[in-house]
């Protein structure tokens, strides 16, 4: 590991982010999943549309993330485990595009779970009980997979507690399921 | 630290070719004394991945080059290339030095990636090269390359790279 | 020292930005661009299974390491007053950067500040689709500034 904290790091990368309106942001997306229940009324479906739009994001967020902390802390190394990654997004990640760091835990080798303890997302949300299975924060799900994906790690990550449902605080477990390979496979080098 | 060395003519034909410092196990590289630790490629002995290597070396030292010559700079007076010989080629794990001679060998030596660079020893060991096998009277011309066998090239340059500061770790 | 040229090339070897910077860059054309990218895309891959020691693999990601083989392949190039650096990201992505008589700092600067450029113009440009060649006037003017702080006369950041 490098000698410069994660969290510092996620600092300086925070402090270098240009910022908007914290309340802007919660209304806009509010809007967004709003609108996605107007056009697609289920809210299984909402979630699924919710879900592969943070995907779409995250595929486009993790350079932002590589090049903006290689410019913060350039003796960082690359992650070597799972764990250290869960690190990175705890402590970089949910800082510099969410402004808030969260706490994590490990259960197993290929798990980890982050413990959010105030969610912009969804600062003025309730769901109402006629919602009752739609995840509002399922975006975040999506862009955790879309990240990691683009580094060839497939993961699957999912809420465990959601602060918009009652719960003292949002969970996320994400799971790893398997490293991507890459273009140029064994098959190739044999021929 | 060296970890290999290997002399090509122009057409690609590997001349020579020697590893040091193998890791055969921790101890195996040093203790194996003069013989132990050089394979000599032209004699065969190798395995088939030490072949593929060999090839591929030759390979990328020649794409390079082209790639090389192409991205060359202007010079502002004459408005041509300059010319860019191929120095050294940095990767995470090792550091490829070349030097090509204007008769067309290249010689290549893989380094650990803290060598920066072998350039004036490459050129020496290109005047060994002179003195014992091109000029020598005794050479036997083998498929198109020299043999090199019964001359002291070998321990000749084994002689001077161990003196190289950084041959061992 | 003077930057020449740029390219960027996508995972699968496809060029999708070059420029150049001075008057003494050499000329190419369009064809010329598209054939460095992808020479050098795969002399990236041979370059570490030439490498002598059978890549070392002493981190321990699980399953196997993250940094695989393809990440282990060339960095820098040195030849004679000419010098070219490449910067691989984890996500597949290559910044080949070329100039004359420059300093490897100075150049491993200037590629991650054109790195966090590409991530700025190009990712988070909403019509920006992935794996497709860059263009805009943004991402230039980034590239540009960033090059240009290297050389001491302003920067992308700052």
């Amino acid at each position: 590991m490098s000698k410069v904290p994660l969290s510092r790091t996620g600092d300086i990368v925070w402090s270098r982010t240009p910022k908007t309106n914290s309340e802007l942001f919660t209304l806009t997306y509010g809007v967004l999943v709003a609108q996605l229940l107007r056009d697609f009324e289920k809210v299984e479906e909402v979630n699924k549309e919710l879900r592969r739009m943070g995907r779409n994001i995250g595929v486009r967020l993790i350079d932002e993330y590589l090049s903006k902390v290689s410019l913060a802390s350039p003796t960082t190394p690359p992650c070597s485990t799972f764990h250290q990654t869960g690190d990175s997004i705890a402590k970089i990640g949910f800082k510099m595009f969410l402004g808030i760091s969260c706490d994590i835990s490990y259960p197993s080798p290929t798990t980890f779970v982050l413990t959010v303890h105030s969610n912009p997302l969804s600062t003025f949300v309730e769901i109402p009980p006629s919602r009752e299975g739609l995840s509002y924060c399922e975006i975040m799900n999506g862009v955790i997979e879309g990240s990691l994906g683009a580094v060839s790690l497939r993961v699957e990550s999912r809420f465990r507690k959601q602060i918009e449902k009652g719960d003292d605080v949002t969970t996320i477990e994400v799971e790893m399921m398997e490293r991507i390979k890459d273009g140029v496979g064994e098959g190739y080098k044999d021929e | 630290m060296i970890y290999s060395f290997y002399i090509y003519r122009r057409d690609g034909v590997c001349l020579f070719k020697t590893t040091y410092n193998a890791t055969e196990g921790d101890n195996g590289g040093d203790n194996r004394g003069d013989n132990g630790g050089i394979n000599r490629g032209i004699n065969g002995g190798d395995t088939e991945a030490e072949d593929e290597r060999e090839k591929l070396v030759f390979g990328m030292a020649f794409s390079l080059k082209e790639l090389i010559g192409q991205l060359s700079p202007m010079d502002g007076n004459t408005q041509q290339q300059i010319d860019c010989p191929l120095g050294t080629v940095k990767t995470r794990s090792s550091t490829m030095h070349t030097y090509e001679t204007l008769t067309g060998f290249r010689f290549i030596i893989y380094t650990d990636p803290s060598i920066n660079t072998m350039q004036h020893h490459l050129q020496a060991i290109y005047r060994i090269w002179v003195d014992k096998v091109v000029k020598s009277p005794l050479v036997k011309q083998k498929d198109g390359g020299y043999d090199i066998s019964d001359t002291e090239f070998e321990k000749r340059a084994k002689e001077y790279l161990e003196k190289v500061p950084g041959f061992r770790r | 020292m003077t930057f020449l040229h740029l390219f960027i090339v996508n995972k699968s070897g496809g060029l999708i930005y070059s420029t150049s910077f001075s008057p003494s860059s050499p000329p190419l054309n369009t064809n010329d661009s598209l054939r460095i990218g992808s020479t050098f895309h795969s002399l990236h891959a041979i370059a570490s299974q030439a490498s002598p020691p059978p890549s070392s693999s002493s981190q321990n990601y699980p399953p196997e390491s993250l940094s695989s083989s393809s990440s282990d392949g060339i960095e820098t190039i040195e030849a004679g007053p000419l010098t070219l650096r490449c910067l691989q990201t984890p996500t597949g992505l290559k910044f080949i950067l070329t100039a004359s008589s420059s300093s490897q700092t100075s150049m491993k600067e200037a590629l991650m500040e054109i790195y966090a450029v590409y991530a700025d113009f190009a990712m988070k440009n909403p019509f920006y689709e992935l794996e497709m060649p860059v263009r805009g006037d943004k991402f230039d003017r980034g590239v540009r500034q960033a090059v240009m702080g290297k050389e001491g006369k302003g920067g992308y950041l700052r």
